[in-house]
């Protein structure tokens, strides 16, 4: 976590008088020996976190300046992770990624579940619930609520089902056969089989295990949910006017530590400019996206720019149906062309990471700093150029989008790219599409004269890998779009995802990741660290090291 | 008149029923839909949300579906935010009302003035100064615009507010909206203040050089009774004209000035609501500036024939 406070110069007029010998070093030695003892009461100054020593503040509005609509406020039903940092204030589920905790990566906990245990063969998970829990609405949290939140997710001859909720949360359950409540505080899930990232998923953005007050969705509807949104979470709804803001106050019934703050107030500002004059001039308290340009202003400024490792990947997916890119050789020489460093320094003013530590996300267990691979070596590019037979190298197209959750700048990193690959031999062409253009392109996959299609993902769990590479989820059927078909990574990763063991299911995935790499399936870019922007006043914040938070322990300075 | 008025309200029905085909059909052709924007997840899930959503039917059954809510006086629920859509949308242009208001009324005033202005003074240097202007006002794209307003204005000098309709922690008081109506307003009038100057520049000279204006200044009529009275009223039908079709427009939304300003108007309900494929948002949209557009333009006529009695509405 980094954090800058501003500093103001001030001069002031030297009168010029004489002054003797014994008296200039004299005063020179004064000056010099409290010059010297700076460094040190400076360090001594500088705690960490900016906040230590000084007592919480009770009260107060944050403005919280988010990149976009957060949206209908359903736990089970949203997509973007900007939903999700709402959502998080008024629900809290069975297990949560602890992000107050400031660690890389976050740890997993139990919020309405106390604790968890799971069988020895991992086919089953008893969850044991906290008691004395309240809904917004007055109810009464138990395990009939947990029971019938988790059937509107998952049983298909549930009353309780809704079937968009399924859509969105069926990765989580997709092995689970039953849910029953031992007693009033005591849920069993069972699964077909063991599933090593099942835990995780139900953590994922909260959303799979958020729970909704059974009595509102009595009285709303599933539909219904997204307008009244009834959880347990440390913030109730207030209000929400589309486009200009979505108003939550203190849940004073809160089972947990209440929040410092009276109100939140979430206020979309799509324009990045925008969203950061709105901090510049008091009008937001918090704002996330800042374009990248702004990083140094906003620091001298004294604003606390704060970024770190996140569960992200910015990669190419190489077409194995590509005339080229069906060869490793080719592979390999365009990961070694591309100068990642480069890139994250020049287009994206450090606010990403440059991907040298293989096809994986900086947040999940098969994350190892110590394997790296592919820096930038435009000679050995050359060099398995020509050993492909190809030493004048070829023309290729590159696909990306224009903007869109997640892609950082993809246009200028394409172009970036796009020089690079030059240097070796390698023309590519850039197509852009429109977002939700590209995401429809993308889903049907690369088409054989495409020879890559970029994309951003992450969670902090590896699961996601065999999403992106698994052959059974070959595009269209699943995100395997590059259409790898690997069965030697395949039967690692299946039995990773089977593995109740968390550190053998971590050799696995580490495993995989390092044949993956080398095979250069996907070419990983780099990694956003997520530059959150604070306001000076706004104490009390750390880093979650995810993409979403809650801003309980959050309060404001005077 | 009565039967003239009925005749173009009636016209609207076949206009509204073309648009709602237009923007059905091209809504749907666009890659990428309605459950792409919400999931962005495995196809296998799209699919299901898509059943869920209505959207795996046939586009005739789906189009079916929507006139038949539309008749029953239905738009639909929005699929991002989950509600009616005329709740949203009228909260919504209600505030683009409030901003074309203060636009329209500013390039009005800014617009005929110096028009009238130039006209009166064809070829001096104000003249010429105006015109050049007018240029960098028609060319002038509002994103641009609206950033210099808000960094000069909000950020440097730290006078007026640069981002929605009332501050985020004060009441919604009249006061507070019109301060932060001030920098919209200005943006959002740019162009149709230079358009307006031109047309009332260009009409005016047509008219003031014609035998009876000559004839009343003979008579030593004064100057300002012979612009304002006698040449202005003459010059108006192609003035009110061009000040319709601006009007219309920007009942359609201002949607760079809403985006940056994040003035909570339909211009900026449109944007989100076509990035996310959200459907029946766009068609209510479309189906609710279309009217407005007639509805004004009928007004605009009506209100010509009113200025010159030579044109007669029938």
């Amino acid at each position: 976590m980094r954090g800058q406070n501003g500093y103001m110069q001030n001069t002031e007029r030297l009168s010029v008088q004489r002054v003797t010998r014994r008296q200039f070093l004299r005063r020179g030695a004064i000056v010099g020996g409290t010059l010297a003892t700076i460094p040190w009461f400076l360090k001594r100054l500088q705690p960490s976190p900016i906040w230590a020593g000084e007592s919480p503040r009770k009260g107060g509005t944050l403005v919280y300046g988010l990149e976009t609509e957060p949206g209908a406020l359903d736990p089970h039903t949203f997509g973007p992770w900007a939903t999700a940092r709402v959502v998080m204030h008024l629900f809290d589920a069975l297990v949560t990624v602890d992000t107050s905790s400031g660690k890389s990566p976050p740890p997993i906990v139990g919020q309405l579940a106390e604790r968890w245990e799971m069988s020895s063969d991992g086919k089953e998970y008893t969850f044991l619930l906290r008691k004395g829990v309240k809904f917004h609405d007055g109810t009464d949290f138990n395990a009939e609520a947990v029971k019938i939140n988790i059937e509107r997710n998952w049983k298909p001859d549930s009353p309780w089902l809704y079937d968009r909720a399924q859509s969105f949360t069926r990765m989580a359950f997709r092995w689970v056969t039953s849910v029953d409540v031992l007693d009033d505080f005591t849920v069993k899930l069972k699964l077909s089989q063991p599933f090593s990232d099942f835990i995780p998923y139900l953590a994922d953005k909260q959303q799979p295990s958020a729970i909704i007050s059974p009595a509102a969705i009595k009285k709303y509807g599933n539909q219904g949910i997204a307008q009244h949104p009834i959880g347990t979470g440390p913030f109730e709804f207030v209000e929400q006017i589309p486009n200009e803001r979505t108003v939550l106050k203190r849940f004073e019934g809160y089972w947990g530590k209440k929040s410092h703050l009276d109100r939140v107030i979430i206020r979309p500002l799509p324009d990045p400019a925008a969203r950061v004059l709105a901090l510049q001039t008091g009008e937001a308290d918090i704002i996330t996206i800042p374009p990248p340009d702004s990083k140094d202003q906003l620091i001298n400024q004294g604003f606390q720019w704060l970024q770190g490792d996140v569960h992200h990947i910015w990669l190419l997916n190489l077409n194995h149906s590509n005339q080229y890119f069906k060869d490793k050789r080719l592979r390999q020489a365009v990961c070694y062309a591309i100068d990642r460093r480069g890139l994250a320094k020049h287009v994206l003013n450090d606010t990403v990471l440059p991907a040298l530590h293989g096809i994986t996300m900086p947040t999940a267990p098969s994350w190892d700093p110590s394997f790296t691979m592919y820096e930038h070596n435009p000679a050995k590019a050359r060099e398995l150029l020509l050993e492909a037979g190809y030493p004048n190298g070829f023309k290729t197209i590159f696909q990306t989008s224009t903007a869109g959750s997640g892609q950082l700048l993809p246009v200028p990193m394409m172009e970036y790219i796009q020089r690079n690959l030059k240097d070796v031999g390698i023309e590519v062409e850039i197509q852009s599409f429109e977002w939700l253009s590209y995401v429809g392109l993308w889903f049907k996959g690369a088409p054989p004269e495409v020879g890559a299609m970029q994309q951003s993902t992450g969670r902090s769990f590896d699961h996601i890998l065999a999403r992106l590479m698994h052959s059974e989820n070959d595009a269209p059927i699943g995100w395997n779009n590059g259409h790898v078909k690997n069965p030697e990574l395949d039967k690692i990763m299946d039995a990773a995802i089977v593995e109740p063991d968390a550190a053998k299911a971590q050799q696995l995935w580490r495993q995989a990741v390092r044949l993956a790499t080398e095979e250069a399936h996907i070419v990983p870019v780099v990694h956003d660290l997520m530059p959150i922007v604070l306001s000076p006043k706004v104490k009390g914040f750390v880093f979650p090291h995810l993409e979403w938070w809650t801003f309980r322990d959050v309060w404001l300075a005077k | 008149m009565r039967g003239y008025v009925i005749k173009r309200l009636l016209m609207v029905i076949p206009i509204l029923w073309g648009v709602s085909v237009v923007t059905f059909v091209m809504m749907r052709v666009l890659p990428g839909d309605a459950a792409v924007a919400l999931v962005a997840d495995s196809p296998a899930d799209l699919e299901r949300l898509r059943a869920s959503l209505g959207l795996d039917k046939p586009l005739y059954v789906q189009y079916s579906i929507w006139v038949w809510h539309i008749v029953q006086g239905d738009l639909g629920n929005s699929i991002q935010l989950r509600r009616p859509v005329v709740a949203v949308l009228l909260p919504q242009f209600v505030n683009t009302l409030i901003l074309t208001v203060g636009s329209m009324s500013l390039a009005i005033l800014v617009g005929w003035s110096v028009g009238i202005l130039s006209a009166r003074r064809q070829y001096s240097i104000a003249d010429r100064l105006t015109m050049v202007i007018t240029l960098f006002g028609i060319s002038m794209p509002a994103f641009w615009l609206g950033l210099v307003l808000i960094w000069v204005f909000s950020y440097y000098l730290q006078l007026l507010p640069g981002a929605g309709m009332y501050a985020i922690r004060g009441d919604r008081t009249v006061g507070e909206l019109l301060i932060h109506l001030i920098l919209p307003a200005l943006t959002t009038a740019a162009v149709p203040a230079a358009i307006m100057a031109r047309m009332t520049r260009s009409s005016m000279l047509e008219v003031i050089r014609q035998d009876y204006i000559r004839t009343i200044r003979a008579k030593g009529v004064p100057e300002r009774v012979v612009i304002l009275k006698h040449a202005l009223k003459n010059a108006l039908p192609p003035i009110l004209n061009i000040t319709g079709l601006q009007l219309g427009f920007l009942l359609g939304g201002a949607i760079f000035t809403e985006v940056i300003f994040s003035w909570p108007g339909i211009g900026l309900q449109l944007y989100s609501s076509i990035s996310g494929r959200d459907y029946p948002m766009v068609q209510g949209f479309v189906l609710l500036t279309s009217l407005c557009f007639v509805l004004v333009n009928l007004v605009i006529d009506i209100l010509t024939s009113y200025v010159d009695p030579r044109i007669s509405v029938s």
